[in-house]
């Protein structure tokens, strides 16, 4: 994602930007400098509102919580199959009569404020995010609180974006700085929403983008913290350094996440589209039907998998479930959560992504204890790494997942096992389900979004793609005019490279040179006739859209060496561009004509 | 899904199926706040109003949260208490729910963890207490016991030391001498009496005058063989309370351990007593008094008296011979091989002229041959017939305490 470094700035191929900066200029560089400095202060305001909503955001699910199912942890008793039931049917009519925009995944939704709706998100979606999200994961349903806390988040710096009268642009940024602000305060993990919002949702790395998102984050991790304290979403147990022997266990827990996160995606991307194609009136029963199933789940025996389940993953990193029954609480949560997601309750798949892995992580260590009794690795350790392998396998979002775990466990002996166990369940996960989940949910709804994962994996094509070997003929500005006519006789094309010293390239016409020797002037070297401007020069390695930027100033580009500014290494012309574009590499592009 | 539509005022794209400009319509309402310090101000003054209320709302529910946490740690405590086991661990970890890190709630968990066997849940609960204060004296004491129970010795006696030298909030004293106690326990129960003695030591250092307590260590110093520290914690109990019954007996014990018949008699007679019932120390008691009339080498005895318990030995030490080899069928006329019986059966019978008072007066070295040869027919007929009379057994503790080997 990194920028390429700028073309050797020979000639200011842009007239545009080398003229005198006049009134009007420094107007609009007054006011850009003075926006992007609101931008950043309104970045900490995002971020300390942000914080304050979602402090309110999570009390609101507990408050919720201890109404709907009491105050036992688990929850026991006939509350359990009824409270995620009525509420799924409240929260529906909720939805679909007040709040439609409400359903759906928030990081999504972000996305189509970025790129669709010029940073648009209604302060309403907040709202009702707010008060569907709480009722619905207190109640039960196997959602988190992090996905909405994000869309409150990015509503929040929309609204403002918009109050402010920010530029487009701004307005368009503006959602995921929210959106990184609500993330951090949700997981009280500042690093991991910075990262997240940018491999997901912005998909580039850029100074102004970055500060504006690492602000708004820290404002709001700061805010969450001073409300809610500094303690950590599981309180992780001391474990002791693993042996390297051990990371073949931790490769398995790679591939067991693996394939975990693709039954996930499948799951979802199967049931979520047959959901929605029902009948309209199906969708004021769908969540109540959902919390039913939910509530039946917990009633037998699993409470566990109700709601965010953030305490259950603090007991499994306690060594207080045997591995089978982590295990069973793996998979039933991600029957759970896909009950509860596809039926369009609002909620997140963040926490119970976590879950999933967290118990996966244990039961596979457990197990391993089991069959390998010498290995020593504490339960803790592989629910982390377990946490890191679904969410790498599930959300894709392979460099969040990594820190993520250092961020959570502050402990940065796991990252070997980390990095490796990711890296599998990432690739399997690629291999058996190429679309990411944020992208099959946003092409199910009809949005065509622009993918991370596809960006990231786009080949770009570089100059040394495109370009043509260097010509026979170079001429250098120490000649002659009558040397360079003698010598362009033997040239093929009509423009010449001359070699300008101390450093660059000059394009020169034969008509040019002929004409000056007809003017007599045979006998002046090039260096004097030849006007100072000079081409830009290109390097193999930079992006072909580089060469766009002045193909059209300057028909004939030279491709030079880093090391060495006069040594050609080929030449580019607009044929040569579109021929690599095109992908055409049986016939060569046509010579250069002047424009 | 953009719409090509633009709105006419802002020039910004208009939302599909809004004929709104999202952008325009705040303007229209409040046209106030086109001023963008005046929203700015409103802006702060809307954090302000919400920080305050986010303070309230959380100091509401943290009140809540300690409210429902107390509650549950006493209905767990109160079944922890009444070992009502399962309901006391699910209550404590919803209490835990409330208060994460509540110290307390978490060491009762894991006591709670621990009494109804979930020793792995226990220790995980445990240990995590540990890596935060690895000094505390329940913590250890408490991760002690379950390593006691996983058979892990080191982690036991690691565990035990860290309770004895811990940090405890009531009583330290005496829960420290406790955990030492368990410790002496446990190292008893794996035969390192080397280091129960070591720490009996310790522990007696600084006991309290307690006879109940002093008795409890004076058993334990019995245990790990150390009868002359326990002789001396029993002498100080007696001293606390003369008529002490259990310690009577057990100083009996100690000093016959130690062969000090005189003492043991004397302890035993009282403690019989104080406790007619002990049969043991009945036991004891007659062999002691055996010992004390058989034995030809105490000091000061006259000479005829000497002469008459050599003869009273070998005598004694023939007739059990006898005995034996008739229950083995072994006659002097029908040896058994190489059996040792009938050796000493020749060998009694050719010194048997010999040990008379005379012969006995004449060469008192005849004396000690007669004696080294019953005490020799003894150790060979318990080992051949088991153990005999209570005179047998008498003689064969006098050979002990003349060869100088112990008991």
């Amino acid at each position: 994602m990194s920028a390429p470094d700028n073309p050797v700035p020979v000639v200011a191929a842009k007239p545009e930007v080398a003229g005198p900066v006049g009134g009007s200029n420094v107007r609009v560089l007054r006011r850009a400098f003075a926006e992007d400095r609101l931008f950043l202060l309104l970045a900490v305001v995002i971020g300390v509102l942000s914080g304050l909503s979602v402090v309110c955001f999570r009390i609101a699910i507990d408050w919720s919580r201890l109404y709907l199912l009491g105050s036992e942890v688990p929850p026991t008793g006939w509350r359990l199959l009824l409270a995620p039931a009525l509420v799924g049917l409240l929260v529906a009519a909720i939805v679909m009569l007040a709040f439609p925009r409400v359903r759906g995944s928030g990081v999504n939704q972000t996305k189509a404020a970025l790129y669709i709706y010029n940073g648009y998100i209604p302060f309403r979606t907040v709202i009702g995010k707010f008060i569907c999200s709480a009722l619905a994961i207190g109640a039960g349903h196997s959602l988190g609180p992090e996905d909405p806390a994000l869309q409150i988040g990015a509503g929040i710096a929309s609204a403002l974006g918009r109050r402010l009268h920010l530029s487009r642009e701004k307005v368009r940024l503006i959602a995921p700085v929210g959106a990184a602000a609500g993330l951090a305060a949700a997981f009280n993990a500042p690093i991991s929403a910075v990262l997240f919002v940018i491999e997901e949702v912005i998909g580039r790395w850029s100074a102004g983008v970055l500060g504006a998102v690492v602000l708004s984050a820290v404002a709001s991790a700061v805010v969450e913290r001073w409300f809610l304290g500094f303690a950590p979403l599981f309180r992780i147990p001391a474990f002791q350094m693993f042996r390297p022997g051990e990371l073949l266990a931790y490769a398995m827990l790679g591939v067991a996440g693996g394939f975990a996160s693709v039954v996930f995606s499948k799951a979802i991307a199967f049931l979520r589209p047959r959901l929605k194609a029902m009948p309209h009136w199906t969708q004021f029963i769908q969540p109540g039907v959902a919390g039913l199933l939910i509530g039946f789940i917990g009633f037998i025996g699993f409470p566990q998998v109700m709601g965010a389940g953030y305490e259950y993953v603090d007991q499994a990193m306690h060594d207080q479930f045997t591995w089978q029954f982590l295990g069973i609480l793996a998979g039933l949560k991600i029957l759970s959560t896909t009950i509860s997601f596809v039926s369009g309750t609002p909620g997140g798949m963040f926490a119970p992504t976590l879950f999933i892995g967290a118990m996966l992580g244990a039961a596979v260590g457990g197990a391993e204890h089991v069959i390998f009794p010498q290995l020593n690795g504490s339960s803790a350790a592989y629910a982390l790494v377990g946490i890191g392998v679904l969410f790498a396998g599930f959300l894709r979002a392979p460099m969040t997942s990594v820190f993520m775990v250092l961020e959570v466990s502050g402990n940065y002996s796991i990252i070997v096992p980390v990095i490796i166990a990711n890296t599998i369940a990432y690739l399997i996960s690629r291999a058996l389900q190429p679309a990411p989940i944020f992208d099959l949910l946003s092409r199910q709804d009809g949005i065509d979004l622009p993918s991370m994962e596809e960006q990231r994996e786009l080949s770009v094509l570089r100059i040394e793609d495109a370009m043509r070997p260097p010509p026979t003929v170079v001429l250098s500005d120490d000649l002659t005019v009558g040397e360079a006519v003698k010598r362009a006789e033997h040239a093929g094309d009509e423009l010449l490279l001359v070699r300008r010293s101390p450093a660059g390239w000059s394009l020169v016409r034969k008509d040019e040179l002929a004409k000056m020797a007809r003017l007599g002037k045979h006998e002046l070297s090039l260096l004097t006739v030849l006007p100072p401007a000079r081409a830009p020069v290109l390097h193999p390695d930079h992006p072909l859209d580089t060469a766009l930027h002045y193909i059209y100033d300057f028909p004939l580009l030279p491709v030079a060496h880093r090391a060495d500014l006069q040594r050609l290494e080929g030449l580019l012309t607009m044929a040569d561009i579109l021929h690599a574009y095109r992908g055409a590499d049986d016939e060569p592009a046509p010579a250069p004509q002047m424009p | 899904m953009a719409s090509d539509l633009v709105c006419p005022r802002c020039r910004e794209p208009l939302l599909p199926g809004q004929p709104d400009c999202p952008y325009c319509a705040g303007r229209k309402k409040i046209p106030l706040l086109h001023r963008e310090g005046v929203i700015i101000a409103a802006v702060v003054m809307v954090a302000v109003a919400l920080w305050v209320a986010t303070t309230f709302v959380t100091k509401a529910y943290a009140a809540r949260q300690q409210q429902l946490a107390r509650q549950w740690f006493e209905r767990g405590d109160g079944d922890l208490r009444a070992q009502h086991l399962d309901a006391a661990i699910r209550e404590l970890q919803t209490a835990l729910a409330y208060s994460h890190d509540n110290f307390q709630y978490r060491l009762r968990l894991g006591e709670a963890l621990a009494a109804e066997g979930h020793t792995r849940q226990a220790q995980a609960h445990l240990q995590a207490l540990w890596d935060e204060e690895p000094g505390n004296g329940t913590v250890n004491l408490e991760l002690a016991q379950l390593a006691v129970r996983n058979h892990d010795v080191a982690g036991a006696l690691r565990f035990y030391h860290g309770a004895v030298y811990g940090i405890w909030q009531d009583n330290p004293a005496q829960r420290r001498r406790e955990a030492r106690l368990d410790l002496i326990e446990f190292l008893l129960a794996q035969r390192a009496h080397q280091q129960a003695q070591s720490e009996l030591i310790a522990l007696a250092a600084d006991l309290p005058r307690d006879p109940a307590l002093m008795l409890r260590v004076a058993g334990l110093m019995t245990k790990a063989g150390d009868h002359r520290r326990a002789l001396q914690e029993y002498r100080e109990v007696l001293g606390l309370d003369p008529n002490n019954a259990e310690a009577l007996a057990d100083a009996g014990e100690a000093a016959f351990s130690l062969q000090m018949y005189p003492e043991a008699r004397d302890y035993l007679r009282r403690a019989i007593t104080e406790h007619t019932q002990d049969a043991q120390a009945e036991a004891h008691l007659r062999i002691a008094e055996l010992v004390l009339q058989m034995d030809p080498y105490q000091r000061r005895l006259p000479a005829s008296e000497r002469e008459r318990r050599i003869m009273n030995a070998f005598e004694q030490a023939g007739s059990r011979l006898q005995q034996c080899a008739s229950a083995r069928v072994i006659t002097p006329d029908r040896p058994l091989g190489n059996n040792p019986l009938a050796t000493d059966y020749a060998n009694w019978t050719a010194r048997k002229p010999r040990v008379n008072p005379r012969a006995l007066r004449r060469n008192p070295e005849q004396g000690d041959a007669a004696m080294d040869l019953a005490f020799r027919i003894e150790r060979d007929t318990t080992q051949v017939c088991g153990p005999g009379s209570a005179a047998d057994l008498a003689l064969l503790l006098i050979a002990q305490r003349r060869e100088g080997t112990t008991p």
